[in-house]
């Protein structure tokens, strides 16, 4: 008995001991983690990795208030946290790595198709002109709003609809971000997508982005895809050089 | 004890097992509907668990568990039935999220967890079991066959009753008759405790009922149903089940379906209305409105499968699992002269001819030239002698398959180089295959496929035969039986324009003409493909992937995992996820928890508690010998479920057939081992046979089981289910015979051996039934075999050496 008694008091101590989490740390360590995984692939990102602005645009938002109370201490790191509903607010690493791609200019208009939890545009919103974001779950697009206005972002406008027919009323967009899962592109987004407007497709389930497909639409209209690997993969290198 | 005590005893045990392995099938079920299939394997090893660990407490506490054997029996029985929902209820809570798993440590906890608690109702279970061994001790042989074949039977009523019940209503029914047959025991006990026995029951049995309509089901909240369902007003219209899955069709009036995976980016017509059909929350496909008008579907030509229909003109058509009719209606958008369609799953038939058969413009009615056949796609391809122009494999595997490469060790017989073989015996002169499926990149299945129809063409040039295009979330491969002309690349290349795909392969097709429009890096398809065309041994050996050819030896198309890339994908994989190929690790940390657990819950407290026990020889025998009994059984068990799949098509089924054939085969063998080998005068002699048998069947159905299996799916459905029972009958007859046999001898002068040779044949078994599957991914099917046999070998070596 007096063993367990033992036991029971060093499982408690030790538990109790627990280093309290420094936000200030967590954060930092998380943006040189971002850099590090940008940095391993020069080709997509350049030798700097990630722009400034967008890490930026990241140390203001405080991802802390995205993430549900239960996840709080694991805020800051690298990794996909649910939010409820079948959803996940992504990795940070992923919103960084498609906010980038998708070059926000102060003066764009940004339709993101699925807030969630409204993380990524909230990010959006210290670099552009404007974020319209649509949310098909009228609990999430509640709380993402609520959320917005108390962090005082007023660029943002959020409304529960289905992504599918984008939001004709404020067409066309510079940018158009598609969180949610999508089986195709449907051609209601590329006829609101302004001329040399970009438009950008996570592709993988919400715990892993496996690759972007990036869409491309010129001055004439004319439409490109481009599929994005989020890593260089050596031994493809390899076999390409053989 | 009188005889009629015995024969209630008896007649318990006997219905408890089958209430066991219903419950079993059942979980099985179940978990492919809240988790994934792949999570259908570790139920039979959880099960395991439970039967050693019963082992190892009832080794421990035997002395005070015989004094009140029928109470104790009886109160196991009790726990047995209510831990069975309670179990499954908790389950359900516990937060095991298997995408996050990579993210976040305390998933792999959840996962023992919950792995623990399902093993929980088959520890009580197990324990009626071997409480049944300590009372009949001189009758062990003939507890072990009630058993099996009770479990035989268990099997079977639970195939079946699937198709009457929704799975949790089959739970609670399962828990109703469990606690029914407690009522039988009952007997044997002193009057006044029976009736307050039984008035307990009764309450027990209403509270259960009264409750039902609290128990839900809770699928996993990143299942696409799951997600689909938390849209506004999006509701399950319509719900049926067989042992096939769980079918929900779905309406949306609010965020309708806009279901076209891989729709080209050029199409500009809307997508006809839809009605959502997932299986098992899952595998989504629709139900399109169609009224007749052709125009309202036009999106349909704009996916890559359409490629074939612009090769053929008019063409006679063989869909392989056509499910709700898109491919369909694809081929009559382009005038099939014919079209015949198989679909294993009747729901999907029932839900397009009577449910939704106004909604669907009864579209598998008379009106339209569609001839349906209600059957396993290689069963009809044995049997038929129709030619066709195009045969089409449609985009029908999971959407999860493509994003998270869970399905590593599911076995797919429809993607083979004997399918595939099959498929071109059937083409017209200018027939081809089309098969469409998810992008992945790096490119994997792609390639694999390309391999496996190169070995299928049998040609020189197999090269001249083939032709691949990708848009930016499918690809299509054609395989023609002859080779492309000049006029059939002309229309892929016109095809493609118009849509905007990408041309990966055609013969003749030059660098500048690949990644044109859903651009990469490079041509990394293009490239791939080229290199893997001139020299396919040193391209597969050095891909990072596992492209080698699926054959029916090795079905496991979904396999991409190799050791030598993981140093490399490894440390990329918190970025580039899909790289990993997570079915086979998850696998492995399965294989590694069943491990460590049935060593902590089995092993340990034997060998701390019972340490003077194995310094005696004997002890260390049956261990031994157990363990080796209980690999090579599991080993067997588990690559005949593997195997008969392809007879089957669906491992729910799979499993609860043979099963059921192995337990009841098991079970004669083991009621015989008595008159046939104990009581004999040369009962090692006979012995020696048995084990001899074993081996060289076998060795014989490493080298011949596959083709047999090809020839019987050619046989009509009742010669092929009785063809099908042929091998595998006598091989488990005879499989029966060892454990009762050595755990006769082996306990003759030491009860206790019972409960040691319980927990060292469940230990084996919970290890080996993960384990089969794994070996059989990286050396193949056959391979499982020959273990087996060598395991048997060895035990009998063991027994015969020291023990005999």
């Amino acid at each position: 008995m007096k063993y367990l008694v033992l036991l029971l008091t060093l499982i408690i101590s030790v538990a109790s001991a627990q280093p309290r989490h420094n936000v200030q740390q967590e954060k930092s360590a998380l943006f040189s983690e971002i850099q590090h995984m940008a940095k391993q692939d020069r080709s997509l990102f350049g030798k700097d990795g990630i722009k400034q602005s967008v890490i930026d645009a990241m140390k203001k938002t405080p991802r802390e208030k995205f993430v549900q109370k239960k996840d709080l201490s694991n805020a800051y790191e690298n990794r996909p946290l649910p939010i409820g509903y079948g959803q996940t607010i992504s990795q940070p690493f992923i919103v960084a790595a498609m906010t980038d791609l998708l070059n926000p200019q102060p003066r764009d208009t940004v339709l993101e198709i699925g807030a969630g939890s409204a993380y990524q545009a909230a990010i959006l919103s210290h670099l552009v002109k404007h974020v319209y974001t649509l949310e098909i779950v009228p609990q999430l697009a509640n709380r993402a709003a609520s959320r917005l206005k108390s962090l005082g972002i007023n660029n943002v406008t959020i409304e529960t609809a289905d992504g599918y027919y984008g939001w004709p009323q404020h067409a066309p967009y510079n940018k158009i971000i598609v969180t949610a899962a999508a089986n195709h592109i449907p051609h209601h987004l590329i006829n609101q997508l302004a001329p040399n407007g970009i438009m950008l497709i996570p592709i993988g389930n919400p715990y892993s982005v496996q690759h972007l497909t990036l869409i491309k639409k010129n001055a004439q209209n004319k439409i490109t895809t481009q599929q994005i690997m989020l890593v260089r993969f050596v031994p493809f290198i390899r076999s390409e050089n053989d | 004890m009188t005889n009629a005590q015995r024969t209630c005893w008896l007649l318990t045990l006997f219905l408890l097992s089958a209430c066991g392995l219903a419950y079993q099938i059942l979980l099985i079920d179940l978990i492919r509907i809240i988790q994934w299939s792949h999570f259908s394997y570790m139920i039979i090893s959880l099960a395991l668990l439970g039967f050693g660990a019963s082992g190892t407490y009832l080794s421990l506490a035997k002395r005070k568990i015989k004094t009140q054997a029928s109470s104790h029996f009886f109160m196991n029985a009790i726990l047995f039935s209510i831990t069975m929902v309670g179990c499954f209820l908790i389950s359900q809570a516990i937060p095991f999220n298997a995408l996050n798993l990579i993210w976040n440590i305390n998933q792999s906890f959840y996962l023992v967890l919950s792995y623990i608690t399902l093993s929980i109702p088959f520890f009580f279970l197990a324990n009626t079991i071997g409480i049944s061994f300590f009372q009949f001790h001189d009758r062990i042989n003939t507890v072990y066959a009630i058993d099996l074949m009770g479990a035989a039977l268990g099997c079977i009523t639970a195939v079946f009753a699937l198709y009457y019940l929704l799975p949790l209503t089959l739970l609670i029914a399962i828990c109703g008759v469990t606690l029914i047959t407690t009522f039988i025991i009952s007997v044997s006990l002193t009057k006044t405790i029976r009736s307050k026995i039984i008035s307990v029951l009764v309450i027990m049995l209403l509270t259960i009922l009264f409750f039902t309509p609290l128990y839900q089901l809770k699928p996993f909240a990143f299942k696409p149903l799951s997600i689909t369902l938390n849209t506004p007003k999006t509701k399950i219209i319509h719900q049926q089940s067989n042992p096939l899955g769980l079918v929900s069709v779905v309406r949306s009036p609010q965020i309708p379906f806009h279901y076209a995976p891989g729709l080209s980016l050029y199409n500009h017509t809307n997508i006809a209305p839809q009605l959502g059909v997932f299986t098992n929350y899952d595998n989504q496909q629709v139900i399109t409105h169609f009224n007749g008008d052709f125009k309202l579907i036009q999106y349909l030509d704009y996916m890559t499968n359409a490629l074939a229909y612009h090769l053929l003109d008019q063409p006679h058509v063989l869909i392989i699992n056509g499910g709700t009719g898109n491919t369909a209606l694809l081929a009559l958008y382009h005038h099939a002269k014919h079209i015949d369609q198989t679909e294993l799953n009747p729901i999907y038939m029932h839900l397009i001819q009577n449910t939704f058969a106004h909604y669907s413009g009864y579209l598998y009615s008379h009106h339209y030239p569609i001839k349906l056949f209600n059957t396993q796609a290689r069963v009809y391809l044995m049997q038929s002698k129709q030619k066709y122009n195009l045969i089409e494999l449609p985009l029908v595997d999971s959407s999860a398959s493509q994003s998270s490469s869970t399905y590593g060790i599911e076995n797919s017989y429809l993607y083979t180089v004997e399918s595939l073989q099959l498929m071109l015996k059937h083409l017209e002169s200018d027939g081809m295959i089309s098969i469409t499926q998810w992008l992945k990149l790096p490119p994997r299945n792609s390639l694999k496929l390309i391999v496996t129809a190169m070995k299928s063409l049998n040609t020189q040039q197999p090269e001249q035969h083939l032709a691949l295009i990708r848009g930016w979330k499918t690809f299509t491969l054609l395989i023609k039986k002859t080779p492309f002309t000049i006029q059939n690349i002309a229309q892929i290349n016109a095809f493609c324009q118009a849509r905007g795909f990408d041309l990966a392969y055609y013969p003749g097709m030059q660098k500048h003409e690949a990644n044109q429009f859903n651009i990469l890096n490079h041509a990394q398809f293009y490239h791939s493909i080229t290199q893997l065309l001139k020299n396919p041994q040193h391209f597969i050996k050095n891909y990072p992937f596992n492209i080698t050819p699926t054959t029916d030896n090795r079905p496991f198309f979904f396999d991409f995992f190799k050791w030598g890339a993981l140093s490399e994908t490894w440390p990329l994989r918190l970025h580039a996820h899909g790289l990993v190929d997570w079915g086979y690790l998850l696998n492995i940390f399965t294989l590694a928890q069943a491990m460590i657990l049935s060593i902590i819950l089995i092993v340990l407290p034997i060998i701390i508690l019972k340490k003077q026990a194995f310094r005696q020889q004997q002890t260390l025998v049956t261990t031994l010998v157990f363990l080796c009994i209980g690999f090579a059984y599991l080993l067997t068990e588990i690559n005949y479920i593997q195997r008969f799949t392809l007879f089957f098509s669906n491992p729910v089924l799979a499993v609860a057939i043979i099963t059921a054939i192995f337990l009841g085969s098991s079970g004669v063998g083991s009621l015989l081992t008595r008159p046939l080998v104990l009581k004999t005068q040369h009962a090692s002699r006979y012995f020696s046979s048995v084990i001899v048998l074993i081996i060289l069947i076998n060795i014989i159905y490493c080298l011949c089981l596959s083709s047999f299996l090809q020839y019987i799916l050619s046989l009509n459905a009742g010669l092929r289910w009785l063809c099908s029972l042929a091998p595998i009958v006598p091989l488990a007859f005879l499989m029966g015979i060892p454990f009762p046999y050595c755990l006769n001898k082996l306990s003759k002068n030491n009860h206790g051996n019972i409960a040691i040779a319980w927990a060292a044949n469940g230990c084996a078994s919970v290890i080996a039934s993960i384990g089969s599957g794994i070996i059989a991914l990286s050396f193949g099917l056959n391979a499982v075999l020959l273990l087996a046999a060598g395991l048997y070998l060895l035990a009998y070596l063991i027994f015969s050496i020291t023990a005999e």
